[in-house]
């Protein structure tokens, strides 16, 4: 195993992948923007490296910078974590270039599964079934408009390197293809500094319904279940689940089939998320492979019983999966719901600002995956999660009587969050009917407008009570800052236990 | 008891409070409130009225009053210092910038008719693109940013004369 590895991310991920390094001994090295410094990933890791200023582009995203942070902290491994760098194959290729162990699959898979025009050809191949839909390598508006009516309304126009709903568009009718692509191109450019964009057939009413997958250097794929993400607001998800009330046991084994057919079909190693939509009538399509650890594993390691990031590792250095396929099986009832610092009220629009206070959930069956702590910035630059709460139950019903009472836990000030509103979505009628659809938001809760009357009264009195009685709090240390003073392991700049022995 | 003023939504409104030992008195906009009240500091206390328990948390930031009850997250502004809150600040008749972020697209001129929630002019931040919508059906009365341009939250980028 390894000694010492880089951490190329921040945040909640960062946070959980340190856990894993010290449950298998290995030594964690972290790094991090200027905004970053007193962030906790960096609290917890053996190092930190400084990599610049906030911008991704001069930190999170600076190859050069994290290759050199990995060389010069003699570290043997690089975990990219989600998002940033993750699916970058180029970023795999320039770790392993440097002689470093890149944790995640080959960067030949990357290429292939983050190309959705290619990957969707690959699987059609491989017998996976695919959406029905329309891709060219040199997009013109007149072929655009002339397919989107073969395929027919509502349809969807993506990124042909697409993730997390960027670049992505609903069309209703022809006249608005034009715009259409012109706002998914602008858009995955920005994005993914590539403009292609192709045409998919809408289904009606899916759930999203995703297996993982795992796969080692010895020619060994299982699966490790599904997990229904079907609760998402922009197309990103905020809430996800297993098992899914919609999968039966005879659907679970076509699917899981077909998501370990897609993993042998790439060539793939480590772990991974085949991801696909689930129609009213049973029937499911291929929709994408993520390349790395998503943000709900957490749910199939509570009902699974196993340690996603911690196998991650294993794999990368070599070992045989842990699992075969008959001695996995699912047990009990898992549900996660994102914590953002968004304004659920206001069009989920990103929101930062200093964490002036906060509660974290804590009791049997909760597990919070947290990136922030009191005192600290929720910085503007970057995806605004800011923690994860998972709810563990021996049944559906009782995991989501726990999420409840652990959202009215969450208490966060100064920074709008997802929490409440994800509360009354946990306790919602077609939320406990498992009538979750990816229209779920925007069919049940889009005029959410948050908080009640009910209570304003004793809130205004809170209000008037106690912010008087720890004025000192928020007043010594100037606008942005924590109240306290900053311990030396905020002040200084890069740094490692022991000096330079 | 003392008394402070709070907004909400444009409307002023009263409270006198007053604790001692473990209990509470106010006065919410004339309404009286009591119950006990137990404070454990840094913001935090829970009350009670009549069988009824509320976790409470509040911090003050910036002129913003934020107040947990329950988990539930209330709002409220500051009374005082309203001519600077609302110099330079969004009116009603006008759409801002939510977040740092880039114009990607203005989507109607000067002098042109809007109706209430028609797409005005799209804004990027995150990576990702956001459709802003006119407040009020009316029309457009001045622009205040051009296609490219990095725009800072709270500023208002195009503003509206509402019908009449």
């Amino acid at each position: 195993m390894f000694k010492r590895v880089l951490i190329a991310n921040r945040g909640e991920i960062a946070v959980r992948i340190i856990r894993a390094c010290r449950n298998l001994g290995i030594s964690p090295v972290a790094v991090y923007s200027e905004v970053d410094a007193k962030a906790l990933h960096v609290r917890l890791a053996d190092e930190a490296v400084l990599l610049g200023p906030p911008a991704p582009g001069e930190s999170y995203l600076d190859i050069e910078r994290l290759i050199d942070a990995a060389k010069q902290t003699g570290c043997e491994a690089v975990h990219p974590g989600y998002g940033f760098l993750a699916e970058r194959a180029a970023f795999a290729r320039a770790v392993i270039e440097a002689g470093l162990t890149w944790v995640g699959p080959p960067p030949e898979v990357i290429d292939l599964l983050g190309d959705k025009v290619r990957s969707r050809i690959a699987m059609e191949k491989a017998g996976v079934p695919v959406t029905p839909g329309f891709s060219t390598e040199e997009p013109d508006m007149e072929t655009f408009e002339r397919e989107a009516v073969k395929i027919g309304f509502p349809l969807l126009i993506k990124a042909a390197a697409g993730g997390g709903g960027k670049g992505m568009r609903v069309v209703n009718e022809l006249k608005g293809v034009r715009e259409a692509v012109e706002g998914a191109m602008r858009e995955a450019q920005g994005a993914f500094g590539d403009s292609r964009v192709f045409i998919e057939k809408w289904v009606q009413k899916p759930r999203h319904v995703e297996f993982q997958i795992f796969a080692d250097t010895h020619g060994n794929i299982v699966h490790l279940f599904e997990r229904e993400c079907s609760i998402q607001r922009r197309h990103q998800k905020v809430v996800e689940e297993t098992p899914s009330v919609a999968v039966t046991p005879e659907l679970r084994k076509q699917m899981g089939d077909a998501a370990v057919a897609t993993a042998r079909a790439s060539g793939y190693v480590n772990a991974g998320t085949v991801e696909f939509l689930l129609d009213k009538d049973g029937q499911f399509y291929f929709l994408e492979v993520n390349t790395r650890i998503q943000v709900e594993h957490p749910v199939t390691e509570e009902v699974v019983g196993v340690d996603l990031v911690a196998e991650q590792f294993r794999i990368a250095a070599g070992e045989k999966l842990s699992w075969t396929q008959e001695e996995l099986s699912q047990r009990g009832h898992a549900i996660e719901a994102r914590i953002y610092a968004e304004d659920p009220a206001g069009g989920f629009l990103p929101a930062a600002g200093p964490l002036l206070y906060l509660e974290e959930p804590r009791g049997p069956g909760i597990r919070v995956d947290s990136g922030v702590v009191q005192g600290v910035d929720v910085p503007i630059h970057y995806d605004p999660i800011m923690a994860k709460v998972i709810a563990y139950g021996p049944d559906r019903e009782t995991a989501t009587a726990r999420m409840i009472k652990a959202l009215e836990h969450y208490v966060a000030l100064g920074v709008p969050t997802t929490a409440s509103f994800l509360r009354d979505v946990l306790a919602s009628k077609p939320f406990r009917d498992g009538e979750t659809q990816t229209d779920f938001i925007e069919l049940h809760f889009k005029e959410w407008k948050g908080e009640t009357d009910q209570d304003r009264q004793i809130a205004l009195v809170a209000a008037a009570i106690l912010p008087n009685g720890v004025k000192t709090l928020a007043q010594n240390g100037g606008e942005q800052q924590s109240w306290r003073q900053p311990t030396p392991w905020e002040t200084l700049g890069s740094w490692r236990i022991g000096g330079n022995s | 008891m003392k008394r402070q003023e709070f907004k909400l939504n444009n409307d002023k409104i009263s409270v006198s409070t007053e604790v001692k030992d473990s209990s509470f008195k106010a006065e919410v906009d004339g309404e009286k409130i009591s119950g006990s009240w137990l404070n454990f500091g840094e913001g935090s206390a829970i009350a009670k009225i009549d069988d009824k328990t509320f976790r409470l948390a509040a911090v003050k930031h910036k002129d913003k009053f934020w107040v947990s009850v329950n988990g539930r997250i209330y709002i409220f502004d500051s009374a005082h210092d309203d001519d600077e809150y609302n110099q330079g600040a969004a009116s009603e008749n006008s759409v801002t910038a939510p977040m740092p972020g880039k114009v990607i697209k203005v989507l109607v001129s000067e002098g042109e008719a809007v109706e209430e929630s028609q797409p005005v002019i799209v804004v990027e931040a995150m990576k990702m693109e956001h459709t802003l919508r006119a407040p009020v059906t009316g029309t457009v009365k001045s622009l205040h940013c051009e296609d490219g341009e990095q725009v800072e939250p709270g500023v208002a980028l195009i503003e509206f004369e509402a019908a009449e």
